[in-house]
């Protein structure tokens, strides 16, 4: 129930995100392609990955493997996290640089807290059950 | 073996609904708390750098710009602004001038793709400044040589970085500290750059060619002579020439009233936030204590102490405690802190980050709040506990 959950809340996130970059919060739109377009191209290919990795933890019923989605959806929030390194537009009011990146950085830092915490629940509850079956 | 941690940890699951309730109104309570204290003090902490760092008692500027002059220095509302002639020289002259120090503020061009503004380029001189050089140190000002540019914290780049404006490819050679002030979106350069710019016949139109442009020129008085008199004495001299000259402390006191404006909107949300959390937090665990009577007594009667018991359900509350105002406190970092150059732009009021020591204690401030809320709340309930008598509960259950 816990890893639907955070499931479900890296999905919401994660979708959120990928409509925002591509419609309301969308990065410099110039003549000639912005260093920020590639970056935001590489953060919405992380974001989908995220997508793809909360759908498969409706199927993964092994703790293990519910573990290692876990720590790759943290990874990929880390990822993201670093993703205006990439390239970013040099002027401090362009929109990249007042939307675009800092709600990339928000939803990674959401998606890392709650998988965190989840991927925690997860352990603490595995445990209890192991426990459990042995006794 | 069921220990008590364990007992308390299965509360909180068996009586989900009221546990996520419980931690939702700490949660509430965090955030306002801890938000709005790191807003009003970020704006409190800009607003007295920028009084006591500007370094300059009065400012002269323009008479038909005056706003936007000041809109610059310390808002970071960006434009061009030029003195019908540069009268740095004529001011230093006056009785009670100790220095004068002209800057030149240029804007760029819009960003039609992505940018509602340009970016604020401002000329210093480098030998007579004073206020870059209280952020930035007297070295790198002094050194400045053609093309050379310090940018303002918020500039996102770096040391050795290049970049075009008005034809010219600057090089950063410093980045300044952060200023909370409109510094801190700027670039700065040396009249000498700013020179060959306004010199140049691309932008005859704007500059007419001229060199020695002036926007605004910043002024320490003598000591212990009346900054009033000198800016009295400045605007009735210079007002046919269109100049006018504000003393910075009338400026500094403007924005102390708004930031003080801001702070009592904060305190009053706040104050408001943990009355109504404190009277939600009483009725919840009124409620679950009343709930609880039955298993109380059960637990009585099989020998537990009552202060065993009321530790149980203080460890309850506690644990619940501990989670909404983490998480509380977490997601205000979250949400402030990689919103804090829009934040600022945003505000057209200095703001600058009061450090992570002081951010700490408005957290240790947040939790020491939220701990009162909770013995408030909880104390008619214990009160009730130590007065209760196993005879009654066990008759209550029949």
């Amino acid at each position: 129930m816990k890893s639907k959950i955070s499931g479900i809340i890296n999905i919401i996130i994660g979708g959120f995100l990928l409509i925002a970059v591509n419609t309301f919060l969308i990065p410099c739109q110039g003549v000639m392609e912005m260093p920020c377009s590639c970056s935001t191209k590489g953060a919405e290919l992380i974001l989908i990955l995220v997508i793809i990795i909360s759908i498969g933890k409706f199927f993964v019923n092994d703790t293990k493997g519910k573990f290692f989605l876990n720590l790759s959806v943290i990874a990929a929030g880390i990822e993201l996290l670093f993703i205006p390194t990439i390239g970013k537009c040099q002027v401090p009011s362009m929109s990249c640089n007042t939307k675009t990146f800092p709600a990339i950085i928000i939803g990674a830092l959401l998606l890392i807290a709650f998988t965190v915490i989840f991927t925690i629940a997860d352990l603490i509850g595995g445990r209890k059950r192991k426990n459990a079956d042995s006794k | 073996m069921l220990t008590a941690n364990r007992y308390v940890l299965q509360n909180i699951r068996h009586q989900s609904f009221v546990s996520l309730i419980f931690f939702f109104l700490v949660f509430i309570v965090s955030t306002s708390i801890f938000g709005t204290g790191i807003f009003t003090e970020n704006i409190e902490l800009g607003v007295e750098q920028s009084g006591n760092r500007v370094g300059a008692d009065i400012i002269a500027v323009p008479s038909d710009y005056g706003d936007n002059a000041k809109d610059v220095l310390f808002k970071g509302n960006s434009c061009t602004v030029l003195f019908k002639e540069n009268i740095t020289d004529d001011l230093r002259k006056l009785n009670g001038v100790k220095q004068a120090s002209p800057q030149l503020y240029l804007q760029t061009l819009a960003l039609s793709c992505c940018a509602s503004a340009g970016m604020q380029i401002i000329a210093i001189d480098p030998e007579t400044d004073f206020t870059v050089s209280e952020w930035m140190g007297n070295d790198t000002v002094q050194n400045l040589g053609i093309d050379d540019i310090i940018i303002g914290s918020a500039g996102g780049l770096g040391i050795g970085d290049k970049i075009t404006f008005y034809g010219r490819k600057l090089k950063v050679v410093g980045i300044l500290n952060e200023t909370g002030m409109g510094y801190d979106q700027s670039i700065f350069l040396s009249y000498e750059t700013a020179d060959l710019i306004t010199s140049n016949k691309e932008y005859s139109d704007i500059f007419d060619e001229k060199t020695n442009l002036a926007s605004t020129v910043l002024i320490i008085a003598e000591n212990g002579y009346d900054t009033e008199s000198l800016r009295k004495e400045i605007s009735d001299t210079y007002l046919p020439k269109g100049v006018s000259a504000y003393t910075v402390g009338d400026i500094v006191n403007e924005l102390s009233k708004q930031a003080g404006y801001f702070k009592t909107f904060g305190e009053v949300m706040n104050v408001i936030v943990a009355v109504i959390g404190a009277v939600a937090l009483f009725s919840l665990i009124t409620i679950t204590f009343h709930q609880r009577r039955n298993r109380i007594g059960s637990l009585l009667s099989v020998g537990i102490a009552k202060k065993k018991i009321a530790e149980i359900f203080l460890r309850e509350y506690i644990y619940l405690l501990i989670a909404g105002t983490a998480a509380g406190i977490v997601l205000v970092c979250i949400f402030m802190l990689p919103l804090h150059t829009v934040i600022k732009q945003a505000l057209d009021i200095p703001y600058k980050f009061i450090g992570i020591d002081k951010a700490i204690l408005l957290a240790l401030k947040t939790v020491i709040v939220n701990t009162v809320i909770l013995l408030i709340s909880i104390s008619l309930t214990f009160f009730k506990l130590i007065k209760l008598e196993p005879a009654i509960l066990a008759e209550e259950q029949i």
